[in-house]
């Protein structure tokens, strides 16, 4: 499994390799940059835990309040199970 | 095949390099590679999050014909079975946390808790998938 890497372009956020808990304080500066509508690219993400999740959450519900999408794109059919099984496929938009 | 890790968030990646070389040992690969992976790293943090010893956590991993069993022993600890946490509905969207419980269920075929000498013992089967 490759390492965990995020980037930001313009609205676009980019995941890619392990995201576990120890990637979390990496990740969060970015997540909490954000302010206005947000793509996520989860097409190189190969593995997200409760941790993750629960960024990409706080996220999705700060944005969303604002009145901003947050959406996830290319999510495979395994993150998209562990969405699944975390009971947020349906809270999440996964594109 | 056993070891034990620091009780660190800097444990994952040796923890996620012995789930896999042991995995691999055993001819299995993904997806119970990602499986096995995150149902330990959701109890190895917990642990984290949960008892402030400074005792290391040991993990067990081994292949029981087309099963993987994995058992995960934290020293120095009151008990919380994890196993008679009610399943509760999905999480409200405002929700921020709590999914580590719903994701080890929804992933592991079967969850066992037993403490003992302040030692929670969890144990962990999966199917080994094709």
């Amino acid at each position: 499994m490759t390492p965990f890497a995020i980037t930001r372009e313009g609205d676009t956020v980019r995941l890619a390799g392990r995201f576990d808990a120890s990637q979390v304080e990496t990740a969060r500066p970015v997540f909490e940059a954000l302010s206005g509508g947000t793509r996520v690219d989860c097409s190189a993400l190969e593995y997200i835990s409760s941790a993750g999740i629960s960024l990409l959450l706080a996220a999705h519900k700060r944005l969303q309040d604002a009145g901003h999408p947050f959406r996830l794109h290319s999510v495979n059919q395994r993150i998209r199970n562990v969405f699944q099984y975390a009971g947020l496929d349906r809270v999440l938009t996964l594109e | 095949m056993e070891r034990r890790f620091p009780r660190s968030l800097d444990s994952l990646d040796s923890l996620f390099d012995f789930i896999e070389k042991t995995l691999a040992a055993g001819g299995i690969g993904e997806p119970t590679l990602s499986t096995v992976s995150l149902v330990v790293e959701e109890l190895f943090t917990n642990c984290l999050k949960y008892n402030r010893s400074d005792r290391e956590i040991a993990v067990r991993i081994e292949r029981e014909g087309d099963r993987v069993l994995v058992g995960l022993t934290d020293f120095d600890v009151d008990p919380f079975d994890i196993t008679r946490v009610p399943p509760g509905p999905p999480p409200p969207p405002d929700s921020r946390g709590g999914f580590g419980l719903r994701l080890i269920r929804g992933l592991a075929e079967g969850v066992t808790y037993e403490h003992v000498n302040r030692e929670s013992r969890i144990g962990v089967t999966f199917r080994v998938n094709p």
